[in-house]
Protein backbone atom coordinates (compact mmCIF):
# COMPACT_ATOMS: atom_id res chain seq x y z
CA UNK A 1 0.00 0.00 0.00
CA UNK A 2 2.54 2.47 1.35
CA UNK A 3 5.06 1.58 -1.34
CA UNK A 4 2.58 1.93 -3.93
CA UNK A 5 1.28 5.23 -3.19
CA UNK A 6 5.18 6.70 -2.95
CA UNK A 7 5.39 5.13 -6.96
CA UNK A 8 3.81 8.66 -8.40
CA UNK A 9 6.27 10.27 -5.59
CA UNK A 10 9.00 9.00 -7.49
CA UNK A 11 7.67 10.69 -10.38
CA UNK A 12 6.80 13.27 -8.58
CA UNK A 13 10.67 13.74 -7.32
CA UNK A 14 12.17 12.96 -10.69
CA UNK A 15 10.05 15.89 -12.24
CA UNK A 16 11.42 18.77 -9.80
CA UNK A 17 14.50 17.87 -9.11
CA UNK A 18 15.41 20.69 -11.32
CA UNK A 19 17.12 23.49 -9.69
CA UNK A 20 20.16 24.26 -10.82
CA UNK A 21 21.95 26.47 -8.27
CA UNK A 22 23.19 29.70 -9.91
CA UNK A 23 23.90 33.40 -8.83
CA UNK A 24 20.40 34.99 -7.76
CA UNK A 25 20.32 38.11 -10.07
CA UNK A 26 16.99 39.85 -11.18
CA UNK A 27 16.58 38.89 -14.85
CA UNK A 28 16.05 41.45 -17.54
CA UNK A 29 12.87 41.33 -19.20
CA UNK A 30 12.91 39.01 -22.54
CA UNK A 31 12.52 40.70 -25.91
CA UNK A 32 9.66 39.83 -28.05
CA UNK A 33 10.60 40.04 -31.50
CA UNK A 34 7.13 40.99 -32.39
CA UNK A 35 6.32 43.54 -30.14
CA UNK A 36 5.55 45.78 -33.18
CA UNK A 37 1.64 46.76 -33.46
CA UNK A 38 -0.28 45.30 -35.65
CA UNK A 39 -0.03 46.10 -39.42
CA UNK A 40 -2.91 48.23 -39.98
CA UNK A 41 -5.83 46.36 -42.79
CA UNK A 42 -8.45 44.72 -42.60
CA UNK A 43 -9.62 43.12 -39.25
CA UNK A 44 -9.35 39.09 -39.26
CA UNK A 45 -12.57 37.27 -38.34
CA UNK A 46 -11.01 35.88 -35.42
CA UNK A 47 -7.75 37.52 -33.41
CA UNK A 48 -6.04 35.49 -30.95
CA UNK A 49 -2.32 36.17 -29.18
CA UNK A 50 -0.82 34.24 -26.36
CA UNK A 51 -0.30 35.93 -23.25
CA UNK A 52 2.76 34.57 -21.58
CA UNK A 53 3.83 35.06 -18.06
CA UNK A 54 7.71 34.32 -17.51
CA UNK A 55 8.14 33.38 -13.71
CA UNK A 56 10.91 32.54 -11.55
CA UNK A 57 10.47 30.21 -8.97
CA UNK A 58 12.90 29.92 -5.86
CA UNK A 59 12.73 29.47 -2.68
CA UNK A 60 13.12 33.12 -1.42
CA UNK A 61 11.28 34.45 0.86
CA UNK A 62 9.17 37.26 -1.37
CA UNK A 63 5.76 35.23 -2.00
CA UNK A 64 4.23 35.22 -5.05
CA UNK A 65 4.34 38.69 -6.86
CA UNK A 66 0.43 40.64 -7.22
CA UNK A 67 1.53 41.56 -10.60
CA UNK A 68 1.11 37.89 -11.25
CA UNK A 69 -2.92 37.98 -10.47
CA UNK A 70 -4.52 34.84 -9.21
CA UNK A 71 -3.32 31.44 -10.10
CA UNK A 72 -4.61 29.03 -7.30
CA UNK A 73 -1.86 26.50 -8.94
CA UNK A 74 1.02 27.85 -7.46
CA UNK A 75 -0.25 27.20 -4.22
CA UNK A 76 -0.72 24.08 -5.12
CA UNK A 77 2.27 20.97 -4.90
CA UNK A 78 4.64 20.69 -7.02
CA UNK A 79 4.48 24.47 -6.94
CA UNK A 80 3.78 25.28 -3.84
CA UNK A 81 7.27 23.58 -2.87
CA UNK A 82 8.39 26.90 -4.24
CA UNK A 83 8.18 29.51 -1.62
CA UNK A 84 8.68 32.44 -4.29
CA UNK A 85 7.29 33.71 -7.91
CA UNK A 86 8.41 36.92 -9.47
CA UNK A 87 6.96 37.89 -12.92
CA UNK A 88 9.69 38.14 -14.70
CA UNK A 89 7.72 38.67 -18.18
CA UNK A 90 4.42 39.36 -19.46
CA UNK A 91 4.60 39.33 -23.54
CA UNK A 92 1.61 39.05 -25.48
CA UNK A 93 2.21 37.44 -29.00
CA UNK A 94 -0.55 37.73 -31.57
CA UNK A 95 -0.72 34.34 -33.15
CA UNK A 96 -1.92 34.01 -36.81
CA UNK A 97 -1.73 31.15 -38.45
CA UNK A 98 1.76 30.07 -40.19
CA UNK A 99 3.59 33.17 -38.65
CA UNK A 100 5.70 31.72 -35.69
CA UNK A 101 6.25 34.53 -32.79
CA UNK A 102 9.25 34.41 -31.12
CA UNK A 103 9.70 35.82 -27.63
CA UNK A 104 13.70 35.47 -25.51
CA UNK A 105 13.26 34.07 -22.43
CA UNK A 106 15.83 34.87 -19.37
CA UNK A 107 18.00 32.09 -19.93
CA UNK A 108 18.69 32.47 -22.96
CA UNK A 109 16.25 30.46 -24.54
CA UNK A 110 13.69 31.25 -27.32
CA UNK A 111 10.02 31.01 -26.79
CA UNK A 112 8.20 30.10 -30.55
CA UNK A 113 4.44 29.87 -31.23
CA UNK A 114 2.31 29.72 -33.58
CA UNK A 115 -1.59 29.31 -34.26
CA UNK A 116 -1.97 25.92 -35.57
CA UNK A 117 -5.48 26.03 -35.74
CA UNK A 118 -8.88 27.88 -34.93
CA UNK A 119 -11.48 25.87 -33.13
CA UNK A 120 -15.14 26.17 -32.05
CA UNK A 121 -16.61 27.79 -28.74
CA UNK A 122 -13.49 30.10 -28.44
CA UNK A 123 -10.85 27.44 -28.46
CA UNK A 124 -7.45 27.30 -30.44
CA UNK A 125 -5.32 24.92 -31.06
CA UNK A 126 -1.05 26.21 -30.22
CA UNK A 127 2.16 25.19 -30.85
CA UNK A 128 4.67 26.28 -28.84
CA UNK A 129 8.67 25.06 -29.01
CA UNK A 130 11.74 26.26 -26.63
CA UNK A 131 15.00 26.77 -28.73
CA UNK A 132 18.57 26.80 -27.19
CA UNK A 133 20.46 29.30 -29.57
CA UNK A 134 23.34 27.70 -30.69
CA UNK A 135 22.40 24.12 -29.51
CA UNK A 136 19.40 21.63 -29.29
CA UNK A 137 16.03 22.37 -29.18
CA UNK A 138 14.75 22.28 -25.63
CA UNK A 139 11.73 21.41 -26.33
CA UNK A 140 10.51 20.64 -29.99
CA UNK A 141 7.37 20.46 -29.92
CA UNK A 142 4.28 20.89 -28.03
CA UNK A 143 0.60 21.22 -28.92
CA UNK A 144 -2.06 22.10 -26.54
CA UNK A 145 -5.45 22.69 -27.43
CA UNK A 146 -7.24 25.68 -24.81
CA UNK A 147 -10.12 27.49 -24.57
CA UNK A 148 -10.00 31.55 -24.46
CA UNK A 149 -8.32 32.22 -20.73
CA UNK A 150 -7.76 28.95 -19.43
CA UNK A 151 -4.01 28.27 -18.50
CA UNK A 152 -1.80 25.78 -19.38
CA UNK A 153 2.15 25.87 -18.00
CA UNK A 154 5.87 24.29 -18.93
CA UNK A 155 8.04 24.65 -15.87
CA UNK A 156 11.00 23.08 -15.12
CA UNK A 157 13.39 25.44 -16.87
CA UNK A 158 16.41 25.64 -14.56
CA UNK A 159 17.36 29.68 -13.50
CA UNK A 160 19.09 31.52 -11.14
CA UNK A 161 18.48 29.15 -7.99
CA UNK A 162 15.70 28.32 -9.19
CA UNK A 163 13.51 27.09 -12.43
CA UNK A 164 11.19 29.25 -14.60
CA UNK A 165 7.50 28.90 -14.61
CA UNK A 166 5.71 29.13 -18.07
CA UNK A 167 2.17 30.28 -17.78
CA UNK A 168 0.31 30.68 -21.10
CA UNK A 169 -2.87 31.64 -22.14
CA UNK A 170 -4.68 32.21 -25.32
CA UNK A 171 -6.47 35.46 -25.13
CA UNK A 172 -8.35 37.77 -28.04
CA UNK B 1 -10.31 4.65 -1.13
CA UNK B 2 -11.55 6.93 -3.64
CA UNK B 3 -10.60 9.78 -5.05
CA UNK B 4 -12.68 11.66 -2.89
CA UNK B 5 -11.40 10.84 0.41
CA UNK B 6 -7.51 11.30 -1.06
CA UNK B 7 -8.45 14.63 -1.83
CA UNK B 8 -9.87 15.41 1.44
CA UNK B 9 -6.23 14.34 2.41
CA UNK B 10 -4.79 16.18 -0.17
CA UNK B 11 -7.09 19.53 1.04
CA UNK B 12 -5.95 18.81 5.15
CA UNK B 13 -2.43 18.39 4.00
CA UNK B 14 -2.50 21.55 1.77
CA UNK B 15 -4.28 23.28 5.34
CA UNK B 16 -7.26 23.72 3.03
CA UNK B 17 -9.88 22.42 4.90
CA UNK B 18 -12.54 24.54 6.79
CA UNK B 19 -11.94 23.72 10.53
CA UNK B 20 -15.08 21.41 10.76
CA UNK B 21 -13.98 19.30 7.96
CA UNK B 22 -10.05 19.41 9.21
CA UNK B 23 -11.51 17.92 12.28
CA UNK B 24 -13.04 15.54 10.77
CA UNK B 25 -10.19 14.68 9.05
CA UNK B 26 -8.48 14.05 12.14
CA UNK B 27 -10.96 11.27 13.77
CA UNK B 28 -10.54 10.06 10.46
CA UNK B 29 -7.19 9.69 10.33
CA UNK B 30 -7.30 8.61 14.07
CA UNK B 31 -9.38 5.02 12.84
CA UNK B 32 -8.26 4.28 9.75
CA UNK B 33 -4.36 3.30 9.10
CA UNK B 34 -4.94 3.19 5.34
CA UNK B 35 -6.22 6.97 5.69
CA UNK B 36 -2.64 7.31 7.74
CA UNK B 37 -0.74 5.37 5.43
CA UNK B 38 -1.53 7.60 2.81
CA UNK B 39 -1.17 10.86 4.66
CA UNK B 40 2.13 10.22 5.68
CA UNK B 41 2.81 9.15 2.23
CA UNK B 42 1.78 12.41 1.12
CA UNK B 43 3.63 13.93 3.53
CA UNK B 44 6.59 12.22 2.14
CA UNK B 45 5.89 13.56 -1.13
CA UNK B 46 6.29 17.18 -0.04
CA UNK B 47 9.32 16.67 1.99
CA UNK B 48 11.48 14.66 -1.13
CA UNK B 49 10.33 17.40 -3.16
CA UNK B 50 11.46 19.90 -1.13
CA UNK B 51 14.79 18.10 -0.81
CA UNK B 52 14.91 17.77 -4.36
CA UNK B 53 14.28 21.22 -5.39
CA UNK B 54 17.80 22.47 -3.18
CA UNK B 55 19.78 19.18 -5.15
CA UNK B 56 21.11 19.43 -8.10
CA UNK B 57 20.05 18.17 -11.04
CA UNK B 58 22.10 15.33 -10.80
CA UNK B 59 20.52 13.33 -8.76
CA UNK B 60 17.18 14.27 -10.83
CA UNK B 61 18.36 13.09 -13.17
CA UNK B 62 19.65 9.93 -11.54
CA UNK B 63 15.77 9.59 -10.41
CA UNK B 64 14.29 10.10 -13.81
CA UNK B 65 16.49 7.22 -15.18
CA UNK B 66 15.45 5.01 -12.22
CA UNK B 67 11.95 5.63 -13.15
CA UNK B 68 12.11 5.54 -16.79
CA UNK B 69 14.67 2.36 -16.46
CA UNK B 70 11.07 0.91 -15.27
CA UNK B 71 9.20 1.91 -18.37
CA UNK B 72 8.94 -0.44 -21.28
CA UNK B 73 8.52 0.50 -24.82
CA UNK B 74 4.69 -1.81 -25.06
CA UNK B 75 1.71 -0.39 -24.52
CA UNK B 76 -0.20 0.51 -21.46
CA UNK B 77 -1.86 -2.56 -21.25
CA UNK B 78 1.21 -4.99 -21.89
CA UNK B 79 2.87 -3.03 -18.98
CA UNK B 80 -0.08 -3.92 -17.10
CA UNK B 81 -0.23 -7.38 -17.75
CA UNK B 82 3.82 -7.20 -16.83
CA UNK B 83 2.93 -7.04 -13.04
CA UNK B 84 3.36 -3.21 -12.96
CA UNK B 85 1.44 -1.34 -10.70
CA UNK B 86 -0.25 1.51 -12.26
CA UNK B 87 0.04 4.85 -10.58
CA UNK B 88 -2.61 6.43 -9.04
CA UNK B 89 -1.21 9.63 -8.07
CA UNK B 90 -2.61 12.14 -5.77
CA UNK B 91 -4.53 15.27 -6.98
CA UNK B 92 -1.95 17.66 -7.65
CA UNK B 93 -0.75 14.65 -9.98
CA UNK B 94 -3.49 12.67 -11.58
CA UNK B 95 -6.40 15.23 -12.37
CA UNK B 96 -5.25 15.16 -15.75
CA UNK B 97 -7.60 17.11 -18.49
CA UNK B 98 -9.78 14.93 -19.99
CA UNK B 99 -8.84 15.61 -23.51
CA UNK B 100 -5.17 15.23 -24.60
CA UNK B 101 -3.48 12.49 -24.00
CA UNK B 102 -6.60 11.04 -21.97
CA UNK B 103 -4.52 10.33 -19.02
CA UNK B 104 -5.47 10.98 -15.58
CA UNK B 105 -9.07 12.14 -16.12
CA UNK B 106 -9.87 8.54 -17.07
CA UNK B 107 -8.23 6.96 -13.95
CA UNK B 108 -5.91 8.97 -11.83
CA UNK B 109 -2.97 8.13 -14.13
CA UNK B 110 0.10 9.88 -14.12
CA UNK B 111 1.90 10.08 -17.57
CA UNK B 112 5.85 9.86 -17.51
CA UNK B 113 7.34 10.22 -21.04
CA UNK B 114 10.28 10.47 -22.69
CA UNK B 115 11.50 10.57 -25.82
CA UNK B 116 14.54 10.09 -27.88
CA UNK B 117 15.39 12.04 -30.46
CA UNK B 118 12.10 13.27 -31.49
CA UNK B 119 9.22 10.58 -31.57
CA UNK B 120 6.18 12.85 -30.66
CA UNK B 121 3.37 11.59 -28.85
CA UNK B 122 -0.24 13.09 -29.71
CA UNK B 123 -3.13 12.41 -27.91
CA UNK B 124 -4.63 10.94 -31.00
CA UNK B 125 -2.14 8.27 -31.60
CA UNK B 126 -2.72 5.59 -29.04
CA UNK B 127 1.49 4.48 -28.84
CA UNK B 128 0.19 0.74 -30.14
CA UNK B 129 -0.87 2.28 -33.49
CA UNK B 130 1.96 5.20 -33.32
CA UNK B 131 3.80 5.51 -36.74
CA UNK B 132 7.05 7.31 -34.60
CA UNK B 133 7.16 4.47 -32.23
CA UNK B 134 9.00 3.44 -29.90
CA UNK B 135 8.03 5.85 -28.27
CA UNK B 136 6.57 5.82 -24.09
CA UNK B 137 4.06 4.21 -22.34
CA UNK B 138 1.12 6.55 -20.95
CA UNK B 139 0.88 4.68 -18.38
CA UNK B 140 4.33 4.43 -16.19
CA UNK B 141 5.45 2.14 -13.43
CA UNK B 142 8.00 3.17 -10.73
CA UNK B 143 10.57 1.63 -9.20
CA UNK B 144 10.18 0.55 -5.46
CA UNK B 145 12.16 -0.02 -2.82
CA UNK B 146 10.55 -3.25 -2.40
CA UNK B 147 9.30 -6.47 -4.89
CA UNK B 148 5.72 -5.32 -5.75
CA UNK B 149 3.10 -7.87 -3.98
CA UNK B 150 0.42 -9.13 -6.01
CA UNK B 151 -1.15 -8.67 -9.80
CA UNK B 152 -1.40 -4.57 -10.58
CA UNK B 153 -4.30 -2.90 -9.59
CA UNK B 154 -6.59 -2.56 -11.81
CA UNK B 155 -8.38 0.12 -10.33
CA UNK B 156 -6.46 2.94 -12.08
CA UNK B 157 -6.06 1.50 -15.15
CA UNK B 158 -7.97 3.28 -17.96
CA UNK B 159 -10.28 1.45 -20.21
CA UNK B 160 -10.69 2.65 -23.60
CA UNK B 161 -14.21 3.31 -23.39
CA UNK B 162 -13.07 5.46 -20.64
CA UNK B 163 -10.61 7.29 -22.65
CA UNK B 164 -12.55 7.02 -25.34
CA UNK B 165 -15.16 9.04 -23.21
CA UNK B 166 -12.57 11.51 -21.90
CA UNK B 167 -11.59 12.72 -25.16
CA UNK B 168 -14.85 13.98 -25.64
CA UNK B 169 -14.96 15.62 -22.27
CA UNK B 170 -15.13 19.32 -21.95
CA UNK B 171 -11.91 20.71 -21.05
CA UNK B 172 -10.66 24.14 -20.59
CA UNK B 173 -6.86 22.96 -22.17
CA UNK B 174 -5.45 20.43 -22.97
CA UNK B 175 -2.29 18.55 -23.92
CA UNK B 176 -2.36 17.39 -27.66
CA UNK B 177 0.56 16.37 -28.44
CA UNK B 178 4.49 16.76 -26.70
CA UNK B 179 7.94 16.13 -27.84
CA UNK B 180 10.38 16.52 -25.21
CA UNK B 181 13.07 15.87 -27.75
CA UNK B 182 16.25 13.95 -26.23
CA UNK B 183 15.43 15.22 -22.59
CA UNK B 184 12.84 14.29 -19.97
CA UNK B 185 9.27 15.62 -19.33
CA UNK B 186 6.17 15.03 -17.49
CA UNK B 187 2.92 15.90 -18.31
CA UNK B 188 -0.07 16.14 -15.43
CA UNK B 189 -2.62 18.46 -13.95
CA UNK B 190 -2.98 20.89 -11.80
CA UNK B 191 -6.45 21.95 -9.85
CA UNK B 192 -7.33 25.23 -10.02
CA UNK B 193 -10.69 25.15 -9.01
CA UNK B 194 -13.53 24.30 -11.23
CA UNK B 195 -10.78 24.03 -13.93
CA UNK B 196 -8.05 21.85 -14.57
CA UNK B 197 -4.65 23.33 -15.72
CA UNK B 198 -2.01 20.94 -17.49
CA UNK B 199 1.21 21.24 -16.98
CA UNK B 200 4.68 20.44 -19.16
CA UNK B 201 7.27 19.98 -16.48
CA UNK B 202 10.68 19.73 -18.39
CA UNK B 203 13.90 18.11 -16.75
CA UNK B 204 16.43 20.68 -17.59
CA UNK B 205 19.66 19.52 -18.56
CA UNK B 206 22.19 19.93 -15.54
CA UNK B 207 25.05 21.83 -16.66
CA UNK B 208 27.50 20.40 -14.34
CA UNK B 209 26.41 17.12 -12.85
CA UNK B 210 27.23 13.51 -14.11
CA UNK B 211 26.52 11.97 -10.79
CA UNK B 212 23.95 9.34 -10.50
CA UNK B 213 22.12 8.94 -7.01
CA UNK B 214 20.36 5.61 -5.97
CA UNK B 215 17.06 4.98 -6.99
CA UNK B 216 14.45 6.06 -3.90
Amino acid sequence: MRLERIGPLAVLVAMLGLAVPRAAVAGPAGKDHNAAPPAPGPAAPLSYSAEVLVLHATNGDKGIDPRIGDMPELKKIPFSSYKTYELLQKAKLPLKQGEPRTLDLPNGRVLQMKLVDVLPGDAAKVSASINQPGGKTFLPLLEVKAKVGQPFIVAGQAYKSGILVLVFRVVK
Amino acid sequence: MNRDAEDRLMRYLDGDCEPAEAAEVERWLARSPEARALLADFETAGELVREVSHQGAARADGIADSVMAHIGSGGTHDHHAGGGRLLRPGRWLARAPAAGLALAAAASVALFLRSHGGPVLRASEPPASSSRAPLVLPVATVPTAEPQAGPAEPQGAPSEPQAAAADEGEVGASIEAVDFGGGNGTIFVVSSGPEETPVVWLMDEPPTSKGRMKPL
